[in-house]
């Protein structure tokens, strides 16, 4: 059903149809009402029409394809020409955001129009909404932490809510992703009580399930932060991979630690590669040839 | 055929007893993989090589009205991209795409293209760099002088290549370009690696001039987009290591100069080479995106495609010596790392829990096929078939470096075009750690000889593609040639 030609709104408006040029390819079969609609959308962008109507067939569009970004760059563009108001768009975007989860384009428009708003209300609270849904939706994380730099939310509740993340699922790896975010993200020195802080959360982390690779990455990353040894860890690392008890070896994550560590010490250099073939040959054996090439280096370098 | 080694068909050895959300999604995806992969009647089942043909053919061409169904108009801003994947996957799997496609693809990239420069993912649609990417690289797949017997002769005489405006592509990628180093994808649009390694690879391959700053910040750029995992996120200060960011990383990086120099300047390689190994899972054989994600086919591209880059810059530039059975060139191997990663896993993987049973390929076992999907996976298992080196010898640097001068304005060091990107070379034999051995990529299997250059129609063979760009190798040389003989715009 045309819903655009026979309204008297748009009579002023000559459609403009699409060019896909001679026996072209990959053409796809659009409904009526989507081609009518992006006619009066390439009419009113051609003229560089900014109004209401034009909002009004943005909308149209992006329910009926909302990876179309031209209609976002475009809608965004209007929207701040005519001084809309934008907290009525927010609203807009939740429900957009809620029913397309994996949209790219809403969340650069979010961006867009929060950095105006300039302020943050409610902002977290709908991330937390989206991460119920999906909590490692990438385009959600990312979003987040441009909110806590542009909003200084650096210390409102972060690592409470990685926290929370963190019981629910350990192996949420964007949430460590986001930990390492909140705690080093500043260009500031991080106070050694953080860092041994960090440290233990690793710690309680492995405990619950030791073959879990986010807080072993982790913690490497701490300590390369913090210039700390690697062999601060070592203690741990041997609790679950105890070289001399290969029966007792729960973690390859602590073999592959444990392998840097001695191969740091000059003297236990044949340890790691005790550890690097526990790896390739029980532990870890689809990537063998990474250990065998790590063994390689070692052996080369004694 | 032997059934598959236990690696691939049983469980890890180390299973934690603590159950979350991720740990079930894994043991699910784990226990379905391996219900294909120890299929007893056909342990390693063939390419479906006319299946695949079929269905990305379908792509191009449509159903029997000769569009996409109505449900596609989610891919209508990304039209160049369905044509680009369907390409590439067709000419991999040993299909003359040049001749069958070469004017319908001019003709339909040609109404892309913006007076304001670049490429839109529809007729009437803003320039957008992704776009820009696979129209281009559509057009790259089929340039080169015509084919013998092309029914279309109207657009012959031209190369598909010469609809591309060079100068307003390159006002627009300055237009594009931040402070940061980085390039928006769109005016207004979101900044990020995906940008950079858009724009690199239309920087090289057109041969633009980086003059005027083009990529002043961009080495930079990339490398603080490198995390704490080793890996990269998608924009630095914060996001989580992604495979397709590291690819796109990489690969850009690979564009600004010789691999193990710019590599080892640029990152932590050590960490790289560690969050890149951690990728691959077992029983399941194939490639994940991030830590505690599930693998997915197409991974095999953007992680398995790392590999290559990475192992060359661990490798150093190779000499190359005669050494084919007639006397070609081949890399002399001195001092290789060989393969850090399981061919064979991801081969497995691909062939058995890849191919959907109508045709196409895709994510894992209960996902259907796509063309995105399709593509990415085929250039995976052609990734896993091939060998890639970087060559460095006065023979093999590219003869038009001076001619390209004509157009830089100002030939300092830094604003010389980028030429990097055509010192890769390809070898069908993987050689290992020790010398003069080559591995085969899996074990006594007749369908895999590992020195045949050539894709028959049978068994799994594929095109080999440029580690670099996607595109099948040898259409790089083409467009090499054709932009040597551009002067000025
Ligand atoms: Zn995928």
């Amino acid at each position: 059903m045309p819903l655009y030609s026979l309204d008297p709104e748009w009579e002023d408006v000559v459609p403009l149809p699409q060019d896909d040029g001679v026996q072209p390819l990959a053409q796809i079969a659009y409904t009526e009402e989507y081609t009518e609609a992006m006619s009066y959308l390439r009419a009113v962008m051609a003229k560089d029409e900014m109004s209401e109507r034009v909002l009004k067939v943005t909308e149209d569009v992006i329910e009926m394809n909302p990876a179309h970004y031209t209609v976002w760059l475009y809608r965004a563009k209007t929207l701040f020409a005519l001084g809309k108001d934008l907290v009525e768009e927010k609203n807009f975007l939740n429900d957009m955001a809620l029913r397309h989860q994996k949209n790219y384009q809403i969340w650069h428009h979010r961006q867009l129009i929060m950095d105006r708003i300039d302020d943050s209300t409610g902002e977290t609270e709908f991330t937390v909404t989206m991460f119920e849904k999906d909590c490692k939706n990438y385009h959600v994380w990312s979003y987040r932490q441009w909110l806590v730099r542009r909003f200084d939310l650096w210390d409102k509740g972060e690592i409470e809510y990685i926290d929370t993340l963190l019981e629910q699922d350990v192996r949420n790896n964007s949430a460590w992703n986001h930990r390492f975010f909140v705690v080093f993200g500043r260009e500031e020195t991080v106070p050694k009580d953080i860092v041994d802080r960090e440290i233990r959360v690793c710690e309680d982390a492995i405990f619950i399930a030791p073959q879990n690779l986010s807080p072993w990455s982790y913690v490497r990353g701490v300590l390369k932060k913090a210039n700390l040894p690697l062999s601060t860890f070592e203690k741990t690392a041997s609790f679950y991979a105890p070289l001399d008890n290969p029966d007792k070896i729960r973690s390859s994550h602590a073999l592959d630690i444990l392998a840097d560590i001695y191969a740091e010490k000059g003297e236990q250099k044949e340890r790691a590669l005790i550890a690097l073939d526990f790896l390739a040959k029980k532990y870890d054996p689809i990537r063998a040839n990474y250990w065998n090439y790590r063994a390689g280096l070692i052996k080369a370098s004694s | 055929m032997p059934l598959a080694p236990p690696l691939f068909t049983t469980l890890p050895f180390l299973h934690d007893a603590h159950v979350t959300p991720s740990s079930r999604d894994q043991d699910a995806t784990a226990s379905s993989c391996v219900r294909f992969l120890s299929y007893p009647e056909d342990p390693f089942p063939v390419l479906d090589r006319a299946a695949h043909i079929a269905f990305l053919e379908s792509g191009l061409n449509g159903d029997k009205t000769g569009k996409l169904p109505e449900y596609m108009v989610a891919l209508d801003a990304s039209r160049p991209w369905i044509i680009y994947w369907c390409l590439c996957g067709l000419a991999s799997l040993g299909i003359d795409v040049r001749r069958r496609y070469r004017s319908r693809v001019v003709a339909s990239i040609r109404p892309l293209q913006n007076s304001t420069g670049g490429f839109g993912g529809g007729n009437g649609q803003l320039s957008h760099m992704t776009a820009t990417y696979s129209a281009i690289l559509a057009l790259v797949i089929v340039s080169g002088p015509p084919p013998d017997g092309t029914d279309n002769s109207e657009d012959d005489d031209e190369d598909p290549l010469d609809i591309i405006n060079r100068l307003t592509l390159l006002r627009y990628l300055h237009s594009v370009k931040m402070d940061t180093g980085a390039f928006r994808v769109a005016l207004s649009g979101e900044a990020d690696v995906r940008g950079v390694y858009c724009a690199l690879t239309i920087i090289t391959l057109l041969r633009l001039p980086t003059t005027n700053g083009l990529l002043a910040g961009t080495r930079e750029y990339l490398g603080r987009c490198q995390t704490y995992e080793g890996g990269f996120g998608a924009m630095p200060g914060g996001n989580e290591a992604h495979g397709g960011y590291a690819f796109c990383a990489l690969a850009a990086l690979c564009m600004l100069g010789e691999p193990r120099e710019v590599l080892s300047d640029t990152l932590d390689l050590k960490t790289l080479v560690s969050w890149l190994s951690a990728r691959q899972y077992a029983p399941e054989g194939g490639l994940s995106g991030r830590t505690n994600k599930l693998v997915d086919g197409c991974y095999s591209t953007w992680v398995g495609g790392c590999w290559a880059l990475v192992e060359a810059a661990l490798n150093g530039p190779q000499k190359e010596v005669p050494l084919g059975p007639a006397g070609e060139l081949r890399p002399e191997n001195k001092g290789v790392v060989g393969s850090l990663w399981s061919r064979e896993g991801l081969a497995r993987y691909i062939l058995t829990c890849c191919q959907a049973m109508r045709g196409g390929l895709r994510d894992k076992p209960g996902k259907g096929p796509d063309f995105y999907h399709t593509c990415y996976v085929l250039l995976g298992l052609s990734g896993t078939q091939h060998y890639f080196y970087y060559v460095t010898h006065p023979a093999a640097a590219p003869s038009s470096v001076t001619s390209a001068d004509s157009f830089s304005t100002a030939p300092e060091a830094e604003d010389l075009p980028l030429t990097s990107a055509f010192l890769w070379r390809v070898s069908p034999s993987i050689p290992s750690v020790v010398k003069g051995v080559f591995e085969p990529v899996v074990e006594d299997l007749p369908a895999w000889p590992d020195d045949v250059a050539d894709v028959g129609v049978e068994g799994d063979r594929l095109r080999a593609q440029h580690p670099l760009f996607n595109v099948p190798f040898e259409c790089v040389d083409v467009v090499q040639a054709w932009v040597g003989e551009k002067v000025g715009f």
